[in-house]
């Protein structure tokens, strides 16, 4: 059995600048968009590629994710040979294998790679809001003859010493890489996409573990090393919607820009679907109050009150006279009488009692994973 | 509950003629019903939610949309090691001539293949149909059946009255103090002002009994269905009535059908149907969230995933992947998927096949007791509506697309 590529997701992150809502779930699992998770996207856009076998490596609260992923049927990735494995830290004769980075990942499932026998590795993070084909950027690494290929893609010069910046020469081979650097050179940012020739990863992972030289991240140790070494490493340009939603602001912002039906994501593209594990509900319903303006409603839910440019996950109830603008309302989340919400992100399964106010402004307020906003404490009864 | 104690039969050879032309290429199990199912979601999701594992599933001359629909089963669990999904179809060849025909009454059909009733190791039988939407319990009927200690189990509703138009091709029963079926009658003979049981055709029994109703009657050489050996059998037999509570609805025209998807914008029925404590599963769809404009206003009305409403809905059902344009007016209308309603188009009181497209500003409007059926792939215009009026039952109205040109004379009688 031989798979020619496949893809390896680094789903063990935290993203701690979302708060509370990564406090019991990692970051990929964060939902987006009203029925879709973070890693939604990138598991979809393997399986649009034909990439058919993943391993999606965990770390950080790993069980809302693995219980999203279950066998990977969702995504369509459950066939005869392949499909999804979920990888996490386990100890061993060797000692407690915690990813140290993502190299480091990497290198603690070597022997899970070497199994499927691929000639090309794809390392992805699941943490992008992006449609990609990855066949595109595996044409490119043969073409290119290369030995690692990054996915590049232009960023604001203000935004780019937050990135790993590439300076390329006019055949896209990297000359330079910097990670964050103070003054960038380019605004050729890294969009934590790789694809590796295995063979040759395999060998520097493996030599540098040997000799205790740290290999432990990508953007830090492998692709300057490679350079270094004079590997042929190359920068694939994509020039498409890529978003990273790392902070409470930029995945408010990222899910009010995905309600506009003219979307540069296009997700209502049928030649290019974004999966999800899709929980069993009825239609959503609309009472005779409802009045929705502007906003993303899915299967499952009751609405009685007034919805203005908001996203209204599954299974989401709300009450007559309450009203919702500018939110993000996450599935089964219960909203009772005359509740205003107000530039908000509500986790799941939260609760407000009637007459409850949530209202945020530039600051974009959270309410957690079942939390109960408002109704009588104890003082009070 | 022991392994696989109960199978299921699923009869799809349900007449369709009256709910033409919503059935030209379909059974009536494939009828979608309200947003995003379809009508054998229903009986299949109360058998696997009853543990049974091994369900025969014997259909007509119409076998497309259900394998499409229903494929291995995955969605109702049924794609185990253990039991699934065994498809029997009633067409067959005479081995003389190999001409194809269909089975005169299927029982034969049924009797061909009670192999897989006898594989499956199952004591119990429970036989449904799809015309007759409900959400029932199963384990109840059985744990029912056990109590009562009954040869069979047959399940009734009560009615206050009987609508002598739509029921007329039903059973009514007579049940007496011990729980027992007395009599069983045509809906036709019971006087409309009375309340009644209606009969509706779901079955529990010993597998072992059910073999040796279809064997005998074979052995008899009768040509009949499945249906009237039951009936028989139930006359005969010590019957136990079991009582079901719930919605219920027998799908056999067209109003019966376009009301009980309007029936689910009571909160009441919708929440007996598929808010209970026995979820209905259906095939799988990954559509996009449905996106409603500023210039929307949708009230009382069921959506599903992956529309996008610009204009005015008001109780209706709207199916999956429809667009309904800026200034349309939707009422009282059943529009199922991927149909495209333009621009200051006005319905009321229609059903729209799957499909169809409404082009700018044409009006078609039905009544309550009759609404206007578009046929699937239909395009509807302006000019064309105008053509309509003179047309008999409002039906077919159109000019269709190059694709569906061949299936239209038969519609137009």
């Amino acid at each position: 059995m031989n798979n020619e590529i496949i893809a390896m997701i680094l789903a063990g992150g935290q993203g701690s600048r979302l708060g509370k809502l990564t406090r019991t779930i990692a970051k990929p699992a964060v939902p987006f968009g009203g029925k879709y998770r973070i890693i939604d996207f990138s598991l979809s856009n393997c399986s649009n590629s034909g990439i058919r076998t993943v391993g999606v490596i965990t770390q950080y609260q790993p069980l809302e994710l693995n219980n999203h992923i279950g066998n990977g049927s969702h995504w369509g990735l459950d066939g005869k040979t392949g499909g999804v494995t979920i990888l996490q830290p386990h100890s061993s004769l060797d000692g407690e294998k915690w990813f140290e980075g993502t190299a480091h990942a990497i290198y603690q499932n070597i022997s899970f790679i070497d199994r499927h026998h691929p000639t090309y590795i794809l390392i992805l993070s699941g943490d992008h809001i992006y449609k990609m084909d990855y066949e595109h950027m595996l044409d490119f690494h043969k073409r290119k003859k290369a030995t690692a290929t990054v996915a590049v893609i232009r960023v604001p010069e203000e935004e780019a010493s937050r990135f790993g910046i590439m300076n390329t020469d006019n055949t896209d081979r990297i000359i330079d890489f910097e990670e964050k650097p103070a003054v960038p050179k380019s605004n050729l940012a890294s969009m934590g996409i790789y694809i590796f020739t295995w063979e040759v990863l395999r060998r520097y992972l493996t030599e540098s573990h040997a000799t205790g030289q740290n290999m432990d991240d990508f953007g830090k140790n492998v692709i300057p090393s490679f350079l270094a070494n004079g590997e042929n490493v190359f920068a694939y340009a994509f020039d498409g919607y890529w978003k990273d939603v790392g902070t409470i602001r930029s995945l408010w912002d990222a899910n009010m820009a995905f309600i506009d039906p003219e979307h540069e994501l296009n997700i209502r593209d049928k030649s290019w679907r974004i999966y999800s594990k899709n929980p069993v509900a009825p239609p959503h319903y609309l009472t005779g109050s409802a009045k929705i303006r502007e906003s993303l409603v899915v299967d499952g839910c009751y609405v009685a009150g007034e919805v203005d440019h908001s996203i209204i996950s599954q299974n989401v109830k709300i009450g007559p006279e309450s009203k919702i603008t500018d939110s993000i309302i996450m599935s089964n989340t219960v909203i009772g009488k005359n509740v205003t919400i107000d530039h908000a992100i509500v986790g799941e399964h939260a609760v407000f009692a009637d007459n409850a106010q949530v209202v945020g402004d530039k600051e974009i307020e959270v309410v957690g994973y079942n939390e109960v906003v408002g109704g009588l404490t104890d003082e009070e009864e | 509950m022991r392994k696989n104690k109960i199978c299921g039969i699923l009869d799809l050879t349900e007449p369709r003629n009256v709910l033409y032309p919503l059935t030209l290429n379909r059974p009536v199990a494939s009828l979608p019903f309200c947003s995003r199912y379809r009508l054998i979601d229903f009986p299949l999701s109360s058998l696997t939610s009853a543990g049974v594992e091994t369900i025969g599933v014997f259909l007509n001359d119409s076998l497309r949309s259900i394998y499409d629909h229903v494929r291995s089963g995955k969605e109702w669990g049924m794609d185990s090691i253990h039991g699934g999904l065994f498809f029997f179809s009633s067409i067959t060849s005479d081995p003389a001539s190999g001409q194809r025909r269909l089975l005169d009454g299927d029982i034969y059909n049924y009797f061909k293949n009670l192999e897989f009733i006898e594989k499956s190791g199952a004591e119990y039988v429970a036989v449904m149909g799809t015309k007759m939407l409900c959400n029932i319990d199963v384990q109840a009927i059985m744990r029912n059946h056990i109590e009562q200690g009954a040869d069979i189990t047959v399940v009734y509703k009560k009615v206050e009255h009987v609508d002598t138009e739509d029921d007329q091709h039903l059973s009514c029963m007579d049940i007496g103090k011990d729980g027992l079926v007395q009599t069983l009658r045509s809906c036709s003979l019971q006087n409309a002002e009375k309340k009644a049981m209606i009969n509706m055709e779901i079955y529990l029994l010993k597998s072992r009994l059910l073999m040796r109703l279809i064997r005998n009657v074979v052995a008899e050489n009768e040509h009949c269905n499945l249906n009237d050996v039951l009936h028989q059998a139930i006359v005969k037999l010590p019957t136990n009535g079991f009582e079901y509570t719930g919605y219920v609805k027998d799908i056999s025209s067209i109003k019966s059908y376009f009301n009980a998807n309007l029936d689910m914008l009571q909160d009441a029925n919708l929440t007996a149907l598929l808010k209970g404590s026995q979820p209905v599963h259906t095939k799988v769809k990954n559509e996009a969230p449905t996106y409603y404009a500023r210039t929307s206003d949708a009230t009382d009305s069921l959506v599903a995933n992956g529309c996008l409403v610009k204009g005015t809905v008001k109780h209706s059902i709207v199916f999956r992947n429809v667009t309904i344009e800026k200034n349309a007016l939707v009422r009282d209308s059943v529009i199922m998927q991927g149909s495209y309603i333009g621009t200051g188009v006005e319905l009321q009181h229609v059903i729209l096949d799957k499909q169809v497209r409404i082009e700018a500003n044409t009006k078609l409007i039905g009544t309550e007791d009759k609404p206007v059926v578009i046929e699937k792939g239909s395009v509807v215009s302006r000019i064309l509506e105008e053509q309509t009026r003179q047309m008999p039952e409002n039906r077919s109205v159109t000019q269709t697309n190059d694709r569906l040109e061949t299936a239209r004379p038969s519609l137009l009688k």
